[in-house]
C-alpha cells in the first residue's frame, strides 16, 4: 500500500469513526420519557437496521412505526428472542402482530435487565415499554438499585387481565403486582445414570447424601454470581437449612469435591463431557434430549428432599412508558391459555396458568417436584447481596 | 522558512495533542468516571472503602491480618494466609513461568530453524490469543478432561489419572496456552537480530556451544523475554473467564470479584479493586521499564544461518523434535479437538452443526445474531482498531524512546490500558458515551460501535508501543546523526529512515492488536446491546445452548476467518511500500 492510499484509508475510516458520534442539545433529553424526540443510543435500534457494524449515528425511534401503528418496545434476555434451539420470540411477535394493530420490537441486550438499571441510574431514558422475562431476584435488584420510593417497572392493572385468576399462586412473586408472572421450570439434578451406575449408587435423594462419599466429585453447579441457575440453587439450599446452616452444608459440598463453573453452559458441557456425573439445571432436560434422540440416561432429573426450586419469570411494564396500554394488553395477550401452552414449548419451560392446555405427552418428559420451594419478594428484599456475598466468600477464601 | 517545513514542524506537537486527546476520550475520562466510585460514597469523597478493602484478609491476606495483629507474621509462619490478591499474583506467576518454559524453545525454533511453512506458523502464532475461553475451555477438557486425549493416553501407560479439569494446573496451563506463543514471537523477533559472530567468537575463544548461549545469546534475549514474561504476568493476573471455566470458584482471582461486585451493583469495591489491580500492574510495568531502559539493542550486521529443521538427529533437532511433540500436546490437540467437535454430535460425523450457521444466515431475524454479520463486523471493528491503534502505538513508541523527564512514567501510563479490567472499559464506554455525557448544553453520544472500536484500540495500542519501542531505540544513532547533519528534520528522519527501519515490529504489533481486537469479548459484550455491533466471540456466546454443537461450528469459523487475516497482515507487510 503507498502512503497517499494510506492516508486516504485512514482519513475515510476516520470520517466514519466520527459519523457514530453525536451532540444533541440537552433539551431533548430532558423531554418526558418515550416522547417520540427521544434519541437513544444504538441501543434501542435492535430491529431498525440488519445488524451491521455501519449503522448510522442518529438512532432515532419514534413513537410510532410506519403507516401510524403503535410500536410497542419489549425488553427481554438475549435466549428468549435468540437461542440456537428454540425460543418464543419470534413466534411471539408475529403473532401478537397479527392480532392487535401493533408493531412488536424485541430489545435483549446481553446484560438482560441489568441494562435497564444501568441507563435508570445513569438518568437515561429507557425508551422500552416493558420487560418480559423477569425473575425475583431482577426485580429486588432492581428495587435496591433505585432506591427507596422509586421503581424502575410500573404495577399493571389486574384487572384488565382476563386469565390473571388462572396464575398459579405458588408462581406469584410481586405483592405489588408489577411483575405479572408469564413462565416457570424447575432447577433440579440432572444425571447420568450411566455414570452412577459405575459407582453403584442410585441418584442422591436428599441434600446430605449429596454431600455424602459416593457422590464425591459428582456434582457441577453455575456459578450463583454470574448464573440464575446458580443462584436460585443456592436459594433452595438456604430454604433447606436455613440463613444459619447453608454455607455448613456448602463445605461439605465442596469437601465432597464439587465445582462451581462459570456459568450455566459451561458447566452443562463439562457435564455432557463427563466431568461429573451430576449438574444443577432444569427439570425440562429431557424435553431437549427427546428433541435430538439422545440417550435418556444421560439426562435423568432429580429432585432433593421431594422439592424443587422455581425459577419463575414474569412480564412488568417499566415505569415511564407512554403505552401503558398497549403494554397491558401485550401481558394479557401472553397470559392467554394456549399463548401460555406455546410460549411454554418454545421456551422448554412450564406455562405460568393452571389453564393451558399442553400436548399430553409434554409431561412424559417434564418433570414436577411434589413441594414447589420458592422465595417470594419479601423473603429476597434484602438478602440475596447479603447471602451471596456471605457464601461467595466462603467458596473463594484463600 | 518553507511552508513544508513549518508543517513538519508542527507535526509532532499534533500528533501529540491528538494522541492524548483520543487517549482522553477512548480511555481515561470513560474509565475515570468509574474508578472514581472507589473514592465516592454516596457522593461525598472518602478512603473508606479503600481502608476497608486493605484491612480485609479475605483480599490482602497475612498482610490485612498484620495491620491488626503484626505478630501473626511470627504465628503462622511459614503457613500464609494469602487472600484473593496474594492468590491471584501467585497463580500468575506459575502462569508466567509455564509461558516462558513453552515459550522460549519455540522462539528457539521459529529463530533458528527452517522449515516448510515457518512463516505461517510465526503468522499464526497470534491465533491461541484469540480464542474465546469457551472455545479453549472445550478444546482443554477434550484434551485433559476426564475424556480426554492426554488423560485417556496416561492411563494407558498405567498412571493413576482421572481428570486435570479443576485444577491450578490446568488454570496455568490454560494461561500458558494464551500467552506462550506471544513470548515466542517477541522473543524469536529479537533472535533473528542476535548477531551470528559474537557467538562465533565466544566460541573461538573456547567457549563450550551452552556457555556460548549462556553468556552472548541469552543476555541479548533477556529484554524481549521479560516483555513477553511481564505481559503474561499482566494478563494472567487479569485473568477472568479461564479461571471459572475450566477451575471453578474455589481458585477465584480479584477479576472475578470485580465482576461479581458490578453485577451487585456494589461499584465502590469493584472500583477499589479494579484500581488496585491497575496500580499494581503499572508499578510492574515501570520497574520492568527502568531496566529496558538500561538495555541498548544491538542491530544486527549478520544474523545466523537457520538450521534445516530435517536432516541427521542432532542434539539440537532432537531438542527442536522432542519441543514439537510438546508444543502439538498443548496448542495443536485442543484446536483440533475443537475442529472435530464442530464435525461430530452423538451420531457420528455430521455437519448439522455449519447448516445451523447457514439457516441463521439464511432465516434469522433482524433481532437474532448471523454469523456473517458477527464475521463483517469483527473485521470491520480489526481495521478500524488498526487504524487507531497503530498510528497511537507508534507515536508513542517514538516519544518513549526520546529523552526527557517523566519519560517513564509517561511511558507506564501509556501501558495503563492492560491492566484496567475489561469489565471497567466497557462500562465505562457504555456509561460515558453510549448512553452519553452532557457538557456545554449538549448531549454527546457515541454509537455502541464506536464505542467498541475505542475500547478494542485502547486495549491494542501498547501492543504496537512495546512492540516499536524497543526496535527504534534500538536504531544506531550514526545512522540518524548524518542524516540530520545533511539537512534532514527531524520529523523528515523519522518518516523516512527510522520508521522504514522498525516495520518488521510494527507488523508484530499490528498483527496482535488486530488480534485483541477480534479476540475481546468483556467489553465487547457490553458495548453490543441490541440487535447491532456483535462480533463472532459474542456470537459464539449466543449460540451456546444445551448441544454445544453450532458453538463450536462458529469457533471454527473464527478460527479460519483470523488465520487467514494473521497471514495477510503478514504478508501485506513484508510486501508493503513502507520497506521491510
Amino acid at each position: 500500500m503507498n502512503r497517499r492510499r494510506f492516508l486516504t484509508t485512514v482519513g475515510a475510516g476516520a470520517a466514519g469513526l466520527v459519523a457514530g458520534c453525536s451532540a444533541e442539545p440537552t433539551d431533548d433529553a430532558t423531554a418526558t420519557e418515550g416522547d417520540s424526540t427521544d434519541t437513544p443510543g444504538s441501543g434501542s435500534t435492535a430491529t431498525d437496521g440488519d445488524g451491521t457494524a455501519t449503522e448510522t449515528a442518529d438512532g432515532t425511534v419514534t413513537g410510532t412505526a410506519s403507516g401510524g401503528t403503535p410500536l410497542l418496545r419489549v425488553g427481554t434476555y438475549p435466549s428468549f428472542v435468540d437461542a440456537p434451539s428454540s425460543s418464543p420470540g419470534p413466534w411471539l411477535k408475529e403473532r401478537f402482530e397479527s392480532e392487535y394493530d401493533a408493531d412488536l420490537q424485541w430489545f435483549a441486550p446481553e446484560s438482560s435487565m441489568d441494562y435497564f438499571l444501568q441507563r435508570r441510574q445513569q438518568g437515561v431514558s429507557i425508551d422500552t415499554d416493558l420487560f418480559l422475562g423477569l425473575t425475583p431476584e431482577n426485580l429486588v435488584k432492581a428495587d435496591r438499585g433505585v432506591g427507596e420510593g422509586d421503581s424502575l417497572f410500573t404495577s399493571v392493572d389486574t384487572g384488565a387481565l382476563s386469565n390473571a385468576d388462572a396464575v398459579v399462586d405458588d408462581y406469584r412473586f410481586d405483592p405489588q403486582e408489577r411483575a405479572i408472572p408469564v413462565g416457570a421450570s424447575y432447577i433440579s439434578l440432572v444425571y447420568n445414570q450411566n455414570a452412577l451406575d459405575e459407582r453403584g449408587v442410585d441418584a442422591p435423594e436428599t441434600f446430605d447424601e449429596l454431600a455424602s462419599d459416593p457422590y464425591e466429585n459428582g456434582l457441577l453447579v453455575p456459578n450463583p454470581q454470574n448464573s440464575e441457575t446458580g443462584l436460585e440453587f443456592m436459594f433452595w439450599t438456604i430454604d433447606q437449612f436455613g440463613e444459619d446452616g447453608y454455607l455448613d452444608y456448602w463445605s461439605e459440598l465442596m469437601d465432597n469435591g464439587t465445582r462451581v463453573l462459570q456459568d450455566w453452559g459451561t458447566a452443562y458441557d463439562a457435564y455432557s463431557n463427563d466431568e461429573a456425573p451430576m449438574v444443577v439445571s432444569y427439570s425440562t432436560d429431557q424435553v431437549y434430549a427427546d428433541r435430538y434422540d439422545q440417550d435418556m440416561a444421560r439426562h435423568q432429573v432429580g429432585f432433593l428432599n421431594d422439592s424443587g426450586y422455581a425459577y419463575l419469570e414474569g412480564a412488568a411494564p417499566f415505569t415511564g412508558t407512554d403505552r401503558m396500554g398497549l403494554a397491558t394488553e401485550f401481558i394479557d395477550f401472553v397470559l392467554r391459555p394456549e399463548i401460555q401452552a406455546e410460549i411454554a414449548q418454545r421456551n422448554v419451560a412450564l406455562p405460568a396458568v393452571d389453564n393451558a392446555e399442553l400436548p399430553s405427552d409434554y409431561y412424559d418428559l417434564v418433570y414436577e417436584p411434589e413441594e414447589i420451594v420458592s422465595f417470594g419478594y419479601d423473603e429476597l428484599m434484602g438478602n440475596v447481596e447479603p447471602w451471596l456475598s456471605d457464601w461467595s466468600r466462603q467458596i473463594a477464601t484463600q | 522558512m518553507r511552508p513544508a517545513r513549518v508543517v513538519e514542524r508542527l507535526s509532532a506537537p499534533a500528533l501529540a495533542a491528538a494522541t492524548l486527546a483520543l487517549l482522553g476520550l477512548m480511555f481515561f475520562y470513560p474509565v475515570g468516571i468509574v474508578l472514581v466510585e472507589a473514592v465516592r460514597v454516596d457522593g461525598v469523597y472518602t478512603l473508606a472503602t479503600v481502608a476497608e478493602v486493605l484491612r480485609d484478609p479475605f483480599y490482602f491476606g497475612v498482610v490485612a491480618q498484620a495491620l491488626d495483629d503484626p505478630a501473626v507474621i511470627v504465628r503462622s509462619f511459614p503457613d500464609y494466609r494469602l487472600g484473593l490478591f496474594g492468590f491471584t499474583a501467585y497463580q500468575a506467576l506459575l502462569s508466567t513461568v509455564a509461558a516462558v518454559l513453552l515459550g522460549l524453545p519455540g522462539a528457539y525454533v521459529l529463530a533458528r530453524f527452517e522449515f516448510p511453512g515457518r512463516r505461517t506458523v510465526r503468522s499464526l502464532t497470534a491465533l491461541p490469543f484469540v480464542m474465546p475461553t469457551i472455545l479453549v475451555a472445550i478444546g482443554f477438557v477434550a484434551t485433559f478432561g476426564a475424556n480426554g486425549v492426554v488423560t485417556g493416553t496416561l492411563q494407558t501407560l498405567g498412571l493413576q489419572v482421572s481428570s486435570f479439569t479443576g485444577t491450578l494446573g490446568i488454570i496455568v496451563l490454560a494461561h500458558a496456552f494464551y500467552d506462550a506463543p506471544l513470548v515466542a514471537r517477541i522473543t524469536a523477533a529479537s533472535w533473528e537480530g542476535i548477531d551470528a559472530e559474537m557467538t562465533e567468537t565466544a566460541r573461538s575463544l573456547g567457549a563450550s556451544p551452552l556457555r556460548a548461549f549462556w553468556d552472548v545469546v541469552i543476555p541479548q534475549l533477556l529484554p524481549a523475554i521479560l516483555t513477553g514474561a511481564l505481559l503474561t504476568f499482566i494478563f494472567s493476573f487479569m485473568s477472568f473467564a479461564v479461571v471459572l471455566a475450566l477451575g471453578g470458584l474455589s481458585l477465584a482471582t480479584v477479576e472475578v470479584w470485580v465482576y461479581h461486585r458490578i453485577s451487585q451493583l456494589d461499584y465502590g469495591t469493584a472500583s477499589t479493586l479494579a484500581t488496585m489491580e491497575m496500580l499494581f500492574s503499572l508499578a510492574l510495568t515501570y520497574a520492568y521499564l527502568r531496566y529496558e531502559a538500561r538495555q541498548r539493542a544491538t542491530g544486527a550486521a549478520r544474523p545466523a544461518e537457520r538450521v534445516d529443521l530435517f536432516g541427521p538427529a542432532t542434539k539440537r533437532r532432537l531438542f527442536a523434535w522432542g519441543y514439537a511433540v510438546v508444543a502439538v500436546v498443548v496448542f495443536v490437540v485442543p484446536i483440533v479437538s475443537l475442529v472435530y467437535s464442530s464435525v461430530t454430535g452423538p451420531e457420528g460425523f455430521t455437519l448439522r452443526n455449519y447448516r445451523f450457521l447457514v439457516e441463521r444466515q439464511t432465516s434469522a431475524y433482524a433481532f437474532q445474531v448471523k454469523p456473517l454479520t458477527a464475521v463483517t463486523n469483527s473485521l470491520i471493528f480489526g481495521a478500524g482498531t488498526l487504524l487507531l491503534a497503530v498510528p497511537m502505538g507508534v507515536f508513542l513508541a517514538v516519544v518513549s524512546t526520546r529523552q526527557f523527564r517523566g519519560r517513564k512514567l509517561i511511558d507506564t501510563l501509556s501501558m495503563a490500558p492492560f491492566a484496567v479490567s475489561g469489565v471497567v472499559v466497557g462500562l465505562g464506554l457504555l456509561r460515558g458515551w453510549v448512553f452519553g455525557t452532557e457538557a456545554f448544553g449538549y448531549r454527546f453520544t457515541a454509537t455502541g460501535a464506536v464505542a467498541i472500536v475505542a475500547a478494542h484500540a485502547v486495549g491494542a495500542y501498547p501492543f504496537v508501543t512495546r512492540n516499536v519501542a524497543p526496535a527504534l531505540s534500538g536504531i544506531d544513532d550514526s545512522v540518524v546523526e548524518s542524516a540530520r547533519s545533511l539537512g534532514a528534520s527531524r520529523a523528515r528522519v523519522m518518516l523516512d529512515i527510522e520508521l522504514p527501519l522498525v516495520v518488521p515490529a510494527v507488523l508484530a504489533g499490528t498483527a496482535f492488536a488486530f488480534a485483541i481486537s477480534i479476540g475481546e469479548f468483556d467489553s465487547t459484550v457490553i458495548l453490543a446491546t441490541g440487535g447491532s455491533g456483535y462480533t463472532m466471540p459474542v456470537a459464539i456466546e449466543r449460540f451456546i445452548g444445551r448441544r454445544l454443537g453450532p458453538a463450536t461450528a462458529m469457533g471454527v469459523v473464527l478460527l479460519v476467518v483470523t488465520s487467514v487475516s494473521f497471514v495477510v497482515i503478514d504478508r501485506l507487510g513484508e510486501g508493503s511500500g513502507f520497506g521491510g
